[in-house]
């Protein structure tokens, strides 16, 4: 608590003195960045240029719109006779290829962009113009890249204004916007995990994008308990994440692909309790047409024959090391402690 | 304090600033102010949120990830650029625990670098009950039996998460360049655990809080050289994880209060070297990259010795066994290694083609631990720890044609090769062949089918398992395990985005998935999804966006069991006998020993409306609406109806309501004001929770040693609340 005062009174107490400095320095308004020379492009296209003024292009271009023509191609012409002869403006349109061909003039230096011609993305003919608005409004946090969003935002309510990336990325992967709706979830809304923690969307020589070279390496990367390596390991879990856990969102607790004790009985169905049937019977409350001795005609009275297997965490009540376990003999290679 | 500063921090600002600033039209950027040799803009946000939660018992599913509590909102943000350099900064919810502070900068084809640090909280329960003192920390006490959960303490268990982390890359000797990351993340706090009371299964379950002080440190540096035609690159990894604890120690109801001790994640220490390469523009326009990468993950753990067990009778005390490990410290070391080609080509136009190979390969070299503590075996026999290893190749190709303007056609195929060492499957392969069709010959109009199709085929290695129906591990002859069993999977995809009218588009995506594991009786048998989704949005900023998407999802698993309610077949009365070959599915059913069935369905769907409206010059306004469904169901059948297993009619149930309004006015060029209403409402149903107790005596014992001790989790997750807030925003 005493962290969480220093934090607000030394950040608000930033913020004002930012804020007050930031006045006492503050000089004429200027349209451009000073000792810039506005480029000829702006004497008509002025909007597009101020879109750009305090980004990475913009602090580039000089007089003769040399980034302008970067990116619309040669306007010699144009500017000769602005009506009868249009840039080739393959940025806007061409086929994705050339529209990403643009783009990689410059950028194919981008460390990001490594491995571009081999991702899903050039394969599928997406553009660097699906996601990326050059000329669209700056992010709210500028240290961000700005993305295109162009539909109204559709979610619960958010204590972030950062851009939520699966805003730009669900316009095309709709179920996956979907998934991050679920009640389980990673805190994808909240702005807190974003596609590109998991995902290259530039590219990369992983299954789905993924940046690392696998699954469990790329869950691990922020889960760095479950890396174990343990005396008694869980070999699904070894293996893939993915079996059991569904990482865009579930309607199931922890993220999980189906409700347990049904997912742990998929695999694990052996003489006793993992191959017992747990039912409406097992709950908390006698359920409508159970005849056992302990509810026959007590439907939502408590069930005194509550199975412990069934209800709350089900399996995970007693199988608490799902994920792998150091405890000695049998409590560690039945994953209970 | 922390209540009373914050009002004259926000009068102060409100007061000292005049309105001399430039211009904040809403929806539009300001133009860009002076500063030295600087050109500058920015905002500064401050306001309030407020709170009010009807109907909530434990609010923690609606404040999971959120901070929620009442309380100063701000928000800041900062884009500098001269000539040379750069700058950039925001920070937001200053002070609370989703905080986030970001800075980044540089010197244009010099150096960037950029520092930031994002807190996050994870909340589980609110106002969990547990009768054990110290929840949270590495030692609980309680005395048994505490029945009466009135009487028992009360703990919240989540845990705070704060990731700094920063990196710097230099530029100057462009085409190489050297970067260099660092990050640290601390975890404080609790999370959910529990512990079974005694050794079999019948003897419930106590919940544990269990302690979260985590801390992980990972640096990166990497080198390169990239230009337009190649990339090289080297990185090296190193990542530590320390928990500042090992065990917990807790009072165990079932062995008399004895000490009982759950195992908590071990220190690791994680290290990767990746070495990239990239060859642009050779014959045929291919692209060739390569990627190797070496990961090696250790951790270290003294074994125990002993372990908490039942006395030699009955009611003899509880004592500690020898576990009898064959060595005093478990060493872990697991390695990785992955090799990946990819070839991406035109060899002719309108053709591309890519090929490429996979290589996995885990080396597992921990310690291989055996215990063999006779009175703490396995199965009857000693324990002992798998060490899991894999070798995987993978290869294969896609190749699209451009028939004919906007259309083209698609094919691929990749085969895996798959060995590991688990007990129930040493190899598979697995075929994989897709084709796709798409077609975009109409400007505004642009559809893709795609139909896909995985063949797996396992080596089971468990045909011959157990002498006879008698035996217990007979039963695995018929158990296959669906991340591995054989599988023939189809998969469809289509889409469609439509543009009928300038600025409105529709889409839709359709997907259906099924898997039909193969030649097993018993396991997941078959599963299968198909969802819908469909948008519309028009989208013109100066007027009006909207966007309207819905969404249905059906996922069904289809799953065979076999139930035998007794250890032996032919046991010798009083002991129960499952009957004769009770261990094959085939045998007649009884009471005891029968085949069931159970059909998993989940059916979600979605509705949301979003909507951004300048109402006005000044105003813009902007609303949405989700509704989310979940309804999850298992139907269940069973021989002869033996055990009466009833269907669940609520299996993770819920639905949530989300309802947002905003409004954005613009007092003047360099004021705005922010003013929001959010509603949200959850429901949820699950047969798992509801009418939940905290204790669950066990039937047929009397003395309360097998009673279950619970906290709450997720049972009282139900909320209702408003959420208010005004934000007023400086921008300069």
């Amino acid at each position: 608590m005493r962290l969480k005062i220093s934090v607000a009174t030394y950040g608000l107490g930033a913020l004002l003195a930012l804020f007050v400095s930031g006045l006492a320095l503050a000089q004429q308004p200027a349209r451009d960045v000073p000792g810039r020379d506005k480029p000829i492009c702006a004497n008509c296209h002025e909007d597009k240029h101020l879109s750009i003024t305090l980004t990475a292009h913009g602090a580039r271009n000089d007089a003769s719109g040399t980034m302008c023509q970067a990116c619309h191609g040669d306007a010699t012409d144009h500017l000769k006779d602005p009506i009868q002869f249009k840039p080739p403006n393959l940025v806007g349109k061409g086929t994705a290829a050339q529209k990403a061909g643009v783009c990689l003039t410059c950028h194919a230096g981008n460390r990001h962009l490594a491995f571009w011609e081999s991702g899903k993305h050039a394969k599928n003919e997406v553009a660097c113009s699906n996601c990326h608005d050059i000329h669209g409004n700056q992010a709210p946090d500028p240290t961000r890249v700005a993305l295109k969003q162009r539909d109204p935002a559709v979610a619960p309510f958010e204590t972030t204004s950062r851009q939520i990336e699966a805003n730009t990325c669900g316009k095309c992967h709709q179920d996956i916007r979907a998934a991050v709706l679920k009640p389980s979830h990673h805190p994808i809304l909240e702005g807190k995990v974003r596609c590109t923690d998991c995902h290259n969307p530039h590219g990369s020589l992983s299954h789905a994008m993924v940046k690392q070279e696998t699954v469990n390496e790329q869950c691990a990367s922020c889960h760095a308990d479950k890396r174990g390596p343990y005396v008694f390991p869980h070999p699904p879990v070894e293996e893939n994440c993915l079996t059991c856990h569904n990482p865009h969102g579930s309607s199931h607790r922890k993220l999980l692909n189906e409700a347990v004790p049904n997912l742990c009985q998929d695999c694990h169905d052996v003489a006793r309790h993992p191959g017992t049937p747990y039912g409406a019977g097992a709950g908390f409350v006698c359920a409508p047409g159970d005849t056992s001795p302990a509810c026959a005609g007590k439907t939502g009275a408590f069930n005194t024959a509550v199975n412990t297997r069934f209800i709350a965490r089900a399996c995970n009540n007693c199988h608490n090391a799902i994920h792998g376990s150091n405890a000695p003999a049998s409590r560690g290679q039945f994953l209970i402690r | 304090m922390h209540r009373k500063l914050i009002p004259i921090l926000v009068s102060s600002l409100f007061v000292s600033v005049p309105a001399l600033a430039q211009v904040a039209p809403v929806g539009q950027a300001p133009p860009v102010a002076q500063v030295g040799e600087w050109g500058t803009q920015g905002s500064i946000s401050l306001g309030g949120i407020g709170v009010s939660k009807s109907d909530t018992k434990d609010a923690s599913k609606l404040e999971e990830f959120r901070d929620l509590s009442d309380g100063v909102l701000s928000t800041f943000d900062l884009r500098a650029r001269s000539g040379k350099q750069w700058f950039d900064a925001f920070g937001e919810n200053l002070g609370r625990d989703d905080m986030y502070l970001s800075a980044r900068g540089g010197v244009y084809d010099v150096f960037k670098a950029r520092i930031y640090t994002d807190w996050l909280k994870h909340n589980f329960v609110f106002d969990a009950r547990t009768p054990l003192a110290g929840a949270g920390t590495s030692t609980q006490t309680a005395t048994f039996p505490q029945p009466n959960p009135a009487t028992w303490l009360t703990t919240d268990i989540g845990y705070r998460r704060k990731d700094t982390a920063g990196f710097f890359e230099w530029q100057s000797f462009s085409p190489y360049y050297f970067r260099i990351d660092a990050q640290e993340v601390k975890y404080e706090g609790s999370k959910l655990g529990s512990g079974a009371n005694g050794t079999s299964p019948g003897n419930g379950f106590t919940d544990l809080s269990l302690p979260v002080d985590y801390n992980v440190d990972t640096v990166s540096a990497e080198a390169g050289y990239n230009t337009p035609k190649a990339h090289f690159a080297a990185n090296y990894t190193y990542s530590k994880f320390d928990n500042a604890n090992r065990t917990v120690n807790w009072n165990n109801p079932f062995f008399a209060n004895a000490v009982d001790t759950t195992y908590l994640p071990p220190d690791n220490q994680y290290q990767r070297i990746g070495l990239n390469a990239t060859f642009r523009q050779l014959p045929w326009d291919s692209t060739l990259a390569m990627r190797y990468t070496w990961s090696k993950t250790e951790s270290s753990a003294d074994l125990a010795t002993t372990v908490l067990a039942p006395g030699a009778t009955s009611t003899a005390p509880p004592v500690f066994a020898p576990t009898l490990p064959n060595v005093g410290t478990f060493n872990g070391k697991i390695e990785n290694q992955t090799f990946t080609l990819a070839l991406a080509s035109s060899p002719i136009r309108d053709v591309d083609v890519r090929a490429f190979y996979n290589y996995y390969k885990r080396k597992n070299d921990s310690t291989e631990v055996i215990f063999s503590g006779p009175s703490v075996n396995c199965g009857g026999g000693p324990c002992e720890g798998l060490l899991f290893e894999y070798k995987k190749n993978n290869v294969g190709f896609d190749a699209y044609w451009r028939v004919a303007r906007g259309q083209r056609i698609g094919f691929g195929y990749q085969y895996w090769d798959v060995d590991q060492n688990r007990e129930d499957y040493d190899h598979h392969t697995d075929n994989v062949f897709f084709v796709e069709y798409k077609n975009a010959v109409l400007d505004n109009l642009s559809a893709r089918l795609k139909y896909e199709y995985l063949q797996r085929r396992s080596n089971f290695l468990r045909s011959d398992e157990g002498a006879n129906g008698n035996d217990p591990a007979f039963i695995e002859r018929f158990v296959g395990r669906f991340d591995l069993a054989d599988l023939n999977q189809n998969k469809v995809k289509f889409t469609l985005d439509w543009n009928p009218l300038p600025l409105f588009d529709l889409s839709l995506e359709a997907i259906y998935k099924d898997n039909d594991y193969r030649d097993f009786t018993l396991g997941r048998t078959k599963d299968r999804r198909d969802e819908v989704y469909i948008s519309a949005s028009y989208g013109d900023p100066a007027k009006l966006r909207f966007t309207l998407f819905g969404d249905v999802e059906n996922i069904k698993y289809d799953s065979f069991h076999r139930n035998v309610g007794a250890g032996s077949c032919t046991a010798t009365p009083p002991a129960v006998s499952a009957g004769p070959n009770c261990f094959d599915p085939s045998s007649p059913p009884n009471s005891i020993a029968y085949n069931w069935s159970a059909v998993n369905k989940d059916k979600n769907w979605t509705v949301g409306f979003g909507l951004d409206w300048p109402a006005m010059d000044r105003l813009m306004i902007k609303a949405s609406v989700l509704y989310y469904k979940t309804d999850g169901t298992a139907d269940m059948a069973s021989q002869n109806n033996f055990g009466n297993p009833l269907p669940i009619n609520d299996f993770d149930t819920s639905e949530t309501t989300s309802l947002n309004l905003k409004g954005i006015y613009a007092i003047n060029k360099d004021w705005s004001m922010t003013a929001g209403y959010s509603y949200e409402k959850y429901s949820y149903s699950d047969a798992r929770f509801n009418g939940y107790q905290y204790t669950i005596p066990f039937p047929g014992v009397t003395n309360n040693t097998s009673q279950s001790y619970l906290n709450g989790y997720n049972a009282f997750t139900p909320y209702k609340a408003n959420i208010y807030y005004l934000i007023g925003t400086y921008h300069f």
